[in-house]
């Protein structure tokens, strides 16, 4: 087995245990129904770390099985996380993928990936509904955007301050 | 061939994206088909432990904070029940008055007790209105129920009311089928006695009483109460009539004064002809 393979098949792993806790845990700290997604976080880490073709084939099921779990509609978050690991895959580097991960780039990276996903699953949810899609995106897009970004801020500080010690 | 996986290998990324993406579009589309549910359900049996924990977790945080608001609510709600409660009463009781005041055909002043003076023969009430407010002395003071008493002293603002249920009240009252007269007077404790009736005058028990129109002081046909029971008085000329006030004085609050002026004229002579006979003043 390559090394290769099997990162891809812990990222799977990791993913898979995320799509878990997105669909138990996160729920709990939900303000006013708008939630973040480790889920997504996970697959924006994974698409820089790993590159786009990990990142999609291991984000694909684990959004199907956050689907299969939460939403009415199978095939949303799989399509959603498919396509923003596609979009932030692109910032990947295979020589400085650890550098970039612990990168305050990784913020703005991780708003772009959130957007996207957001505002795909939003389109997709709600596409035959008569609903005032500006103030859907205003909360559910953006508002879930910016709470999964500042969430996104733990690990990447905890990577940073790690980082940091590694050079002392 | 070799062109072909070369072109496979240079667009994996968009081809794994156009796949993924076919397939995902194609489960949404498909969402309530079989093979979709049965996924659903995978997922729902082997997620649903884990979903029951969290919640457990949460509600221990949660259930106790409900609970302290939902009683904060709980008093607030009854204290509000209480003052409506308390506002009802009020709103039917004045109700009540206001129709009581439009039907009656004399000019009323309406009046608060402000104090009661309660003992054994001895009621008497202050009420908020006095000379000022044009009630003087002898004046007749009723609610809706019927007769109360009547006025014994005023200043301007206040005035003094004695209770029918006083030892020196008396009215000329009737017996309002037969039309028999008589005075009716305090016995004991809360009923009345109708003094002055034959026995031989048709009265029964349940008759009711009223004013009689030969009274200077009352008005006529102003309710008194119902007789109680009928007895052999002590000279045996006349009936023990006990009657039974529709007044509750016990818990009077508010009455009516009636602007109903003694005829000056005729209380001079009657006093002149017979001073012992008439309502005391």
């Amino acid at each position: 087995m390559s090394p290769k393979f099997r990162r891809a098949l812990s990222a799977l792993g990791i993913l898979l245990l995320l799509a878990v806790v997105q669909v138990t845990i996160i729920p709990l700290i939900g303000i006013r129904d708008v939630l973040p997604s480790v889920l997504l976080i996970g697959v924006v880490f994974v698409s820089l770390r790993e590159g786009q073709l990990t990142a999609m084939l291991t984000a694909f099921p684990a959004g199907l099985l956050a689907d299969s779990y939460l939403s009415g509609v199978v095939g949303i978050s799989s399509l959603g996380l498919t396509i923003t690991a596609f979009a932030t895959g692109f910032f990947h580097d295979e020589e400085k993928a650890s550098v970039l991960i612990r990168s305050p780039r990784v913020i703005a990276i991780m708003f772009l990936g959130a957007s996207v996903y957001h505002l795909i699953y939003l389109f997709a949810y709600f596409r035959s509904m008569d609903l005032d899609i500006l103030a859907l995106i205003g909360m559910h897009v953006l508002g879930a955007a910016a709470y999964t970004t500042l969430l996104s801020t733990i690990p990447i500080l905890l990577l940073a301050r790690r980082a940091h010690r590694l050079k002392v | 061939m070799q062109t072909l996986f070369a072109f496979i290998r240079a667009f994996r990324e968009y081809l794994t994206l156009t796949v993924l993406a076919g397939i995902s579009l194609l489960l949404i589309a498909n969402s309530d088909s079989t093979s979709v549910q049965v996924l659903r359900s995978f997922s729902l049996v082997s997620l649903a432990s884990l979903q029951s924990s969290s919640n457990w977790f949460a509600s221990l945080f949660s259930s106790r904070q409900d609970a302290e608001a939902l009683r904060d609510v709980n008093v607030t709600l009854m204290e509000e029940v209480m003052q409506l409660r308390r506002l009802r009463q009020e709103n039917l009781e004045l109700r009540r008055k206001i129709g009581f005041r439009d039907r009656s055909q004399y000019p009323l002043v309406p009046a608060e007790i402000v104090g009661k003076s309660l003992g054994i023969g001895q009621n008497l009430i202050t009420l908020d209105v006095g000379s000022q407010d044009s009630v003087t002395v002898n004046m007749p003071v009723i609610n809706e129920d019927g007769l109360v008493g009547k006025i014994i002293a005023t200043t301007g603002t206040y005035s003094i009311a004695m209770l029918g249920v006083h030892r020196d009240f008396r009215a000329t009252a009737k017996v309002k089928r037969a039309r028999v007269d008589g005075i009716i007077a305090w016995e004991e404790g809360e009923t009345l006695m109708l003094h002055n009736v034959s026995k031989t005058a048709d009265v029964m028990p349940g008759d009711t009483i009223v004013t009689s129109e030969y009274s200077n002081i009352f008005p006529p046909e102003i309710m008194i109460g119902v007789i109680q029971s009928i007895g052999p008085g002590e000279g045996g000329q006349f009936s023990r009539i006990v009657v039974i006030p529709r007044v509750k004085y016990a818990s009077l609050e508010r009455v009516f004064v009636v602007r109903f002026r003694t005829d000056a004229e005729r209380a001079a002579i009657e006093d002149q002809v017979f001073p012992e006979t008439e309502d005391p003043r």
